[in-house]
């Protein structure tokens, strides 16, 4: 794992956040606890600050403002471990694919029930994959389950899914997404009247853009993983006052940025965490339109962009300059493809002057969200220094959404992407920047076919098939990731045993606040 | 006071259907489109086209102006579109925030204003008139943000004497909450003190002019009597009226105010509905914003006239 | 014509104290306080507009150098990207200066001639009234947002704000002057001779007008400049990486402990401005007192 070649010190910083993993496999748990102060106490109401609203409409697709509470209040079938990126069972208790990978079995346990006391069965979990595949929820997991032929329960506590392609392993992507809804209740998620799952804490009350409160769920199936009496989830939109909340109001503040983050350097009683779950920062270039037809000149860009000042300046030295699409974790990921652009000025004047691009106008695109505007300053910067000519917009985040939505953006653009810790697999088609219908207009069938070749990998061939398709997406630069930027959370040294999954969600079964 | 209001019905009905009209068609005059914040930024085409159909969003522009405006009539403010909740809930989940904000704006802004204006007023010649008269033109020019940023730098930078951004509710945490709100509410009230503290000075030359003053001087009653009671009294009518007005641009101010101290109140609510396309939310916001000055406007004119009975309403 | 035409004397009368009027205008800068802002005006007009050359390395110099103290080299220090603040802020003077130089006139020429154009037709007069009500109702801020969602951030969405926010007072002046000049003899006579009414307007009533509109053509300006500032803070106004007195604002306070300077930079600019344009309005409408001998 080429992100996590730090230090011993650092090593153990890691560890605490990205942590073990500890929930139906019957691990134990990491964090401070594990080292010997005893049995962790029940007990205690955690705190908890977030920048972004939760959003229980959008339960099934990907939203900051759900991270914190998606796995207290509903389980998934399987979550993807932080460390290996590898599903791991939580309602699944096995799973088997078929000799071509085409069929595809889990089985769910029988001693889980929704909080309103009704028992968990097959159905439900029918039913949450035929809502993945509705427009309306806008799950970025519905072309992947659309192309699946039929998905059936096949006894009380199985299903079976059947494909053209095979299922596994993008099926894990699915069920890391897919929450398990009940069936019943699933109107009441839109307002969040009622929000129902088989999660280790219930739902009780939520005041829109500022406060979310859970409690403890007593039927929960492995009762002893349920250890804090509930959660309180302060919703602060402004960043330095979220951070601020570390100041005795709050146990946790979640993605704070680095700049606020510098206030609790050096101070004992706040531990600063790196978890997953990062953003990445593409800047796309249009290959269809002049000037960047060129591939060199698209190359060049690769080369001209001082990433490890971006990090210093504007991620206060969080975040790792890889230029890769997808987790440094995913199999076949070398060193070689992670730093394959980097600073070389020098070189990115040879290939535009052998683009013949000399003091080209670069009409870039940029999103209005914080802190991509930021970023832009120091790409204008980088690309005036090699001699072209940057004309920088920022558009309004709604507007350049509708944009991205219709693969629309101009020349050049500076998106912000997130689903990092999902496989590659799935990435290449769910990014919009990678996607068929990317702002980049890059579609060569070659692009198709190695992505297909990837989604139909089955074990040892996915490396291989990943690592041709790196190559060919960094040697074609239609697509520059600039920087990585993992999720920077603080906390109480007393607030122990919690764990990341893999695409940067928090799961509190196990976690307490007597560490 | 019913020929008053029924004189004035008509302009103010009109005025509110105007504002009703343009509160509507804003937003959707932008670009961007509610959907889209819903779909996300990861969303297809054809994820954002369904969504628009569940909102309502592809039926024609009068259609959904006539079912809003009935809805309001019979007292529905409407369901907001990213949250699905009751717009009048979110308001009253966030009201709270702003009313402590703009009570304790008021009351700084009537005490610092009405005492400033008498000390101005009182002060007839010599430097303390001079430095008086140049610290209320200071304070009358520069508006909220920048006294706001002002007393962050001196106050919560400089000598670090009060936190600079955050909130805790005052009725949770008396305390902190108080010790939260002193800088945002002085930089609200300031200016408007200023310009109070302006009226009651002019008005207070204007009485000192009038006959029953030199009449009560002439009876005998001693210059400080005469300042409080006399001229006082005739002086509070201009200042009611100005802190009527005054109260509409408070609010107002607290929109950038709440971004600056980072409180999350009615302001930033208007802010990220606008950012997120929330028509239904950003409609009453604007509505209300109008609505609400213009009550206090008719309302301040009422009290005028009970206060000074030369006032007749016409 | 004889001299005894009472339309013409009065005409030529008004023509003479316009003459007049720009001469007391001058004079007035001549005062003490006038004197001043004017010169700090010329002073950050010059800078403004002379930035590039007094700055050759540009507003957008970067380094590594985050978060220097202030020096000589760099009086109000770096900010984050390494860049001088105190060069930043200089060019910020550019959108301000220019916004309310092209904004403000706009608003005082149309709010001026709304506000007279009852003088045509009293319908039309009390129909921008009503029009001057609804922009007054609105609170300033929210009428900034309307105007910004509308045409989208930026320069041409700040200058609309402030020809919108400008043009009521401009009118409600202009209709004072032609409520209380509407019934005097000498308009009521060019009435009767047939003198058109737009010439009645421009002639007769705009010049009794004019004195409180220049005062408030600088008091404009100040308002003007602070709207900048005001939408840029929530985001709303003028986009990075232009820099802007508001954007520098927006950046500044989110680096408040590591940077002060970045916030009170740009603010000591706002107010040399604001200081600036007061000065002359306070020494115009110290002027326009003494000569009407209030």
């Amino acid at each position: 794992m080429v992100e996590r070649s730090g230090g011993r010190l650092r090593l153990n910083r890691r560890q605490v956040l990205s942590g073990g993993i500890a929930l139906a496999g019957g691990l134990a748990v990491l964090g401070g606890a594990s080292y010997g102060q005893g049995a962790p106490q029940p007990g205690g109401t955690l705190r908890l600050a977030q920048g972004a609203d939760a959003q229980p409409k959008n339960i099934l697709a990907g939203r900051a403002g759900n991270n914190t509470w998606r796995h207290q209040v509903f389980d998934a079938l399987t979550v993807l471990d932080s460390e290996t990126g590898q599903p791991r069972p939580v309602l699944a208790t096995e799973w088997e694919s078929s000799e071509d990978g085409r069929t595809f079995v889990v089985r769910i346990r029988n001693d889980a029930r929704f909080h309103t006391g009704r028992p968990l069965t097959a159905e439900d979990v029918v039913f949450t994959l035929e809502q993945v595949m509705v427009p309306e929820n806008a799950s970025q997991m519905a072309p992947l389950v659309r192309a699946y032929t039929s998905i059936e329960a096949t006894g009380t506590h199985e299903v079976t899914i059947t494909s053209d392609t095979p299922v596994a392993p993008r099926v894990f992507d699915v069920f890391q997404l897919a929450v398990i809804l009940d069936m019943d209740t699933f109107s009441g998620l839109a307002d969040g009247s009622q929000v129902v799952g088989t999660g280790p804490f219930k739902w009780v009350d939520w005041v829109p853009g500022a406060s979310l409160r859970l409690e403890r769920n007593d039927d929960y199936w492995a009762p002893d993983q349920v250890l804090l009496d509930g959660v309180e989830i302060s919703i602060i939109t402004d960043s330095t006052a979220m951070a601020n909340a570390m100041r005795g109001r709050v146990d946790m503040v979640l993605a704070m940025t680095p700049r606020d983050a510098i206030m609790f350097r050096g101070n004992p009683g706040v531990e600063l965490i790196e978890g997953p779950g990062a953003q990445i920062f593409p800047l796309g270039l249009n290959v269809t339109a002049p000037p960047f037809d060129k591939r060199e000149l698209r190359q060049a860009i690769g080369y001209a962009i001082d990433r490890q000042r971006i990090i210093d300046q504007v991620f206060n030295g969080v975040g790792n300059a890889s230029c890769l699409w997808w987790r440094s974790n995913e199999p076949g990921t070398t060193e070689e493809m992670v730093t394959h652009y980097h600073y070389d000025p020098e070189r990115a004047r040879e290939l535009i002057a052998a683009a013949g691009a000399e003091g080209a106008q670069v009409d870039l695109t940029v999103i209005g969200l914080a802190p991509v505007p930021a970023i832009y300053e120091i790409v204008q910067n980088n690309l005036r220094e090699v001699g072209l000519n940057p004309m920088g917009q920022v558009v309004e985040t709604a507007a350049f959404d509708q944009g991205q939505t219709a693969g629309d953006l101009g020349p050049a653009f500076q998106q912000i992407h997130g689903l990092q810790g999902f496989s590659a697999a799935t990435l290449v088609d769910a990014l919009p920047a990678l996607r068929d219908t990317n702002p980049s207009k890059f579609t060569p069938e070659r692009y198709r076919e190695l992505k297909d070749a990837l989604q139909s990998a089955q074990g040892d061939a996915y490396a291989p098939a990943l690592v041709e398709l790196g190559q060919f997406m960094l040697d074609e630069a239609f697509s520059h990731i600039l920087l990585h930027t993992p999720p920077l959370h603080a906390k109480v040294q007393q607030f122990q045993g919690f764990t990341f999954n893999n695409v940067g969600f928090l799961h509190l079964a196990g976690a307490h606040l007597n560490g | 006071m019913f020929g008053f209001l029924a004189r004035r019905l008509p302009s103010v009905v009109f005025m509110l259907l105007a504002t009703s009209v343009i509160a509507f068609l804003l937003p959707r005059l932008a670009g961007g489109d509610p959907a889209q914040t819903i779909a996300g930024a990861d969303a297809t085409a054809e994820q954002v086209a369904a969504i628009r159909v569940e909102l309502g969003l592809d039926q024609p522009v009068y259609a959904q102006y006539g079912r809003w405006l009935g809805d309001l009539l019979v007292g529905d403010l409407g369901t907001s579109l990213i949250t699905s909740r009751p717009v009048g809930q979110l308001i009253m989940a966030r009201l709270g925030s702003t009313l402590e904000l703009a009570i304790a704006a008021t009351v700084l802004m009537v005490v610092l204003g009405i005492g400033l204006g008498i000390l101005a007023g009182s002060i007839r010649k010599g430097a303390g008139r001079a430095g008086l008269d140049g610290a209320v033109s200071v304070l009358l020019a520069t508006p909220p943000h920048v006294t706001g940023l002002i007393l962050i730098l001196v106050l919560g930078i400089t000598f670090n004497l009060l936190p600079i951004s955050g909130e805790v509710s005052v009725l949770r945490d008396p305390l902190v909450g108080i010790s939260l709100l002193i800088m945002p509410a002085l930089a609200l009230a300031l200016p408007q003190a200023a310009m109070i503290a302006r009226l009651i000075q002019a008005r207070m030359y204007q009485v000192r002019q009038e006959e029953f003053v030199d009449l009560a001087i002439a009876k005998g009653v001693p210059p400080r009597r005469i300042v409080l009671s006399h001229i006082l009294r005739n002086s509070m009518g201009t200042a009611v009226v100005a802190t009527g007005i005054r109260v509409g641009e408070l609010l107002a101010g607290a929109v950038v105010i709440e971004a600056i101290f980072a409180r999350n109140g009615l302001g930033l609510m208007a802010v990220d509905a606008v950012s997120s396309r929330d028509y239904q939310v950003v409609q009453i916001v604007v509505l209300g914003a109008v609505v609400i000055a213009v009550l206090v406007h008719l309302l301040s004119e009422i009290l005028l006239a009970a206060l000074d009975p030369r006032i007749r309403l016409q | 014509m004889t001299a005894t035409n009472p339309t013409e004397t009065h005409a030529g009368g008004r023509r003479r104290l316009m003459g007049e009027g720009l001469g007391r205008y001058i004079a007035a800068l001549g005062q003490p306080k006038g004197l001043i802002g004017s010169g700090l005006l010329v002073l950050l007009v010059l800078a403004a507009v002379f930035a590039p050359i007094l700055f050759p390395g540009g507003v957008d110099q970067q380094s590594r150098d985050s978060f220097l103290l202030p020096s000589l080299l760099h009086p109000f220090g770096t900010d984050e990207l390494g860049r001088d603040i105190f060069v930043r802020c200089v060019y910020a003077l550019q959108v301000s200066i220019s916004l309310v130089i092209v904004a403000v006139p706009i608003a005082a020429v149309l709010g001026t001639l709304m506000g007279l154009s009852g003088a045509i037709s009293g319908l039309l007069g009390e129909a921008f009234q009503r029009v001057f009500d609804i922009i007054l109702g609105f609170p300033s801020l929210v009428l900034g947002i309307c105007i910004v969602i509308v045409i989208g951030p930026g320069w041409l969405a700040l200058a609309t704000t402030i020809v919108v926010f400008s043009l009521p007072q401009f009118g409600r002046l202009a209709r004072g002057a032609l409520l209380s000049e509407q019934g005097r003899e000498y308009v009521l006579a060019a009435r009767v001779l047939g003198v058109s009414r737009p010439k009645i307007m421009i002639r007769h009533i705009l010049p009794n007008a004019l004195d409180p509109i220049f005062v408030q053509v600088s008091l404009s300006m100040i308002g003007g400049i602070f709207i900048e500032a005001a939408l840029s803070i929530v985001g709303l106004g003028i986009q990075p990486p232009t820099p802007s007195l508001g954007t520098l604002l927006n950046v500044g306070i989110r680096y408040v402990y590591a940077q002060p300077m970045y916030t009170a930079g740009p603010i000591i600019m706002l107010l040399l401005l604001a200081l600036a344009f007061n000065l002359i309005a306070d020494a115009l409408n110290a002027q326009v007192l003494k000569t009407r001998g209030e």
